[in-house]
């Protein structure tokens, strides 16, 4: 009866709830009852054996289940994450697809016919006085001079009152690239598409292959951008008057084309040149305009380059070009500039050369 | 891995950073949850239950549950005391609901007290088992195993929570919602029991 009673307390005992009078209570009689102490034995190694039960781990399904129950992380992709590809996949494709579609974009644009005709310069808001329209052709053998150089060193050439002279500059400057160079529009009317091409830029001379674009210049000379009439006196001068007419962004512009040879000749050989080459040139089935800006007091500039002419053929005459060329006169070490990243003619099968006459 | 900070004592408890930022709502939050409990509650339910398949299953049923009842979750109990109080209810049930094991489960507990009979079950090799080698012994951690199994589900949960889990008979008697003597009476006589059970290899 004893037995049964302390081995009731065997619990509350071993955890030490029992007040200090029963603890005792009960290790007098674990001292003196073995069947007892070997219960007490028994249920301590019992509780070590709980204590002591290997631990269990959850199997990962456990976690996989739970997460796609609730829709969130879970260690099996997600459906969003099988969609999407890997940074270091998809990074590369991107790449790759971004590299092909600028090369679609600019192969679409290369083979679009592009007029000879040179995209409108730069935007440009005059801040001039009203008589600064004088200077508007950039191409003008004075800017044309001045363009090698940079703007600083054309500078000094703007005086006081100078302002037209400085504008110039500055705008010489501006377009003081090859693609300038190549795309100043042509005052002499030619036969072909040359002509035709370059008629935008010359209102006065309508032509039926392209509407003549109306354009306008701004002033802000003032608080306010207002359009500004091209003065009277700019259009009685020699050359056209050209007009500055909103730019297409750089992505529309067409792209440049076209090479050039410089020719030097004697003075002796020097008359009649331009119409040599125009012969040559229409002997291979090509047409030729002469570059604009040949007037005395270009001449007087002392230009390297003084004069030009433009030269449009077949592609599989260039070569035959060049060879006659080379009859007319001399072509200098490093006078065949051809850039060969650029298109050679406005479309293909055609080429452009731009010969520069130089007397030596 | 584990972020869990819930161990703290009974008062001043740290603020388990996990719950703070599931209630955030931030991403990953409840998976670092069940990571961090999920090995505890599943062993619960499989040492209640016996069966792996369905201690999957009720672990799971655990933390669903949890996910939808976090929110109303007040932290009275530590979020584990919380997770294992829900598997013990969902285990009970399980149990009570095994129609074609129930004729399997043998009510040691009832039939002991009734008659004194010795239990059917007789370990293998109990001459070579010594005590102080239980814990290294796979074949004795089975013995066990399969010794609760035959605890009555009532006594073998309070059990599992006091002498396994390491709760204190107070946390037990909030938790089971029964008063703290009757707590103290069947952990005492389930591990009479379990005493008996394993009296061949203890």
């Amino acid at each position: 009866m004893e037995c049964e009673r302390i081995q009731g307390l065997l619990s509350d005992y071993r955890d030490g709830s029992l007040p200090e009078s029963g603890h005792a209570a009960v290790s007098g009689h674990l001292r003196e009852c073995r069947k007892c102490a070997e219960v007490a034995e028994g249920l301590e190694n019992t509780l070590r054996l709980l204590r002591d039960l290997p631990p269990v781990q959850a199997p990962p399904e456990l976690l996989e289940r739970i997460l796609r129950e609730t829709g969130g992380e879970s260690p099996a992709k997600p459906l969003w994450k099988k969609l999407f590809l890997p940074a270091h996949v998809k990074i590369p494709i991107e790449a790759a697809a971004a590299i092909l579609l600028f090369l679609l974009v600019y192969g679409v644009q290369k083979k679009e016919p592009t007029p000879i005709a040179p995209p409108p310069p730069a935007p440009r808001m005059e801040a001039a006085a009203p008589g600064a329209e004088k200077a508007t052709r950039p191409e003008s053998p004075p800017a044309r001079e001045k363009m090698a150089p940079p703007r600083t060193a054309a500078a000094p050439k703007a005086g006081p009152g100078g302002r037209v002279a400085r504008r110039d500059d500055g705008e010489a400057g501006l377009r003081g690239t090859v693609e300038s160079r190549r795309y100043e529009p042509r005052a002499a009317p030619v036969s072909g598409p040359v002509a035709a091409a370059s008629s935008p830029s010359v209102p006065s001379q309508p032509q039926s292959a392209l509407p003549a674009v109306p354009v306008q210049r701004a002033s802000t000379s003032a608080e306010r951008i207002e359009p500004v009439s091209p003065p009277a006196e700019s259009a009685g001068m020699g050359a056209p008057q050209r007009l500055l007419a909103a730019p297409p962004s750089r992505l529309l512009r067409p792209l440049p084309y076209g090479r050039e040879v410089t020719l030097e000749v004697g003075a002796a050989d020097r008359p009649g040149l331009e119409e040599r080459i125009a012969e040559v040139a229409q002997g291979l089935r090509g047409s030729v305009v002469r570059e604009p800006g040949t007037g005395p007091a270009d001449l007087a500039e002392k230009r390297p380059y003084p004069e030009a002419v433009r030269v449009q053929l077949p592609a599989d005459s260039a070569e035959r070009f060049l060879f006659e060329m080379r009859k007319l006169g001399t072509i200098p070490p490093g006078g065949v500039a051809g850039w060969t990243d650029l298109p050679a003619g406005p479309s293909p099968g055609t080429v452009l050369y731009t010969v520069r006459i130089r007397v030596r | 891995m584990e972020k869990r900070v819930d161990s703290g004592g009974e008062n001043g408890r740290p603020v388990d950073l996990l719950l703070e930022a599931f209630r955030q709502g931030k991403p990953g939050a409840f998976d670092g949850i069940v990571r961090a409990h999920q090995d505890r509650v599943y062993a619960f339910c499989a040492r209640m239950l016996s069966d792996r398949e369905e201690a999957m299953d009720v672990a799971q049923e655990v933390f669903l549950s949890a996910y939808r009842n976090l929110d109303g979750f007040r932290e009275e109990a530590r979020l584990s005391t919380w997770l294992l109080k829900i598997a013990a209810n969902r285990c009970l049930n399980r149990i009570r609901q095994r129609t074609t094991r129930a004729a399997r489960e043998v009510r040691i507990f009832e039939s002991e007290t009734q008659d004194g009979d010795a239990p059917p079950f007789q370990p293998p090799a109990p001459e070579e088992i010594r005590p102080d080698r239980v814990v290294e012994n796979r074949e004795l951690g089975r013995i066990l195993a399969e010794a609760l199994a035959r605890l009555d589900p009532d006594s073998r949960w309070i059990l599992l929570l006091s002498d396994v889990e390491g709760f204190t008979n107070e946390e037990i008697a909030a938790m089971a919602e029964i008063p703290l003597g009757t707590v103290k009476s069947r952990i005492h006589r389930a591990r009479m029991t379990l005493r008996k059970i394993l009296a061949p290899v203890v």
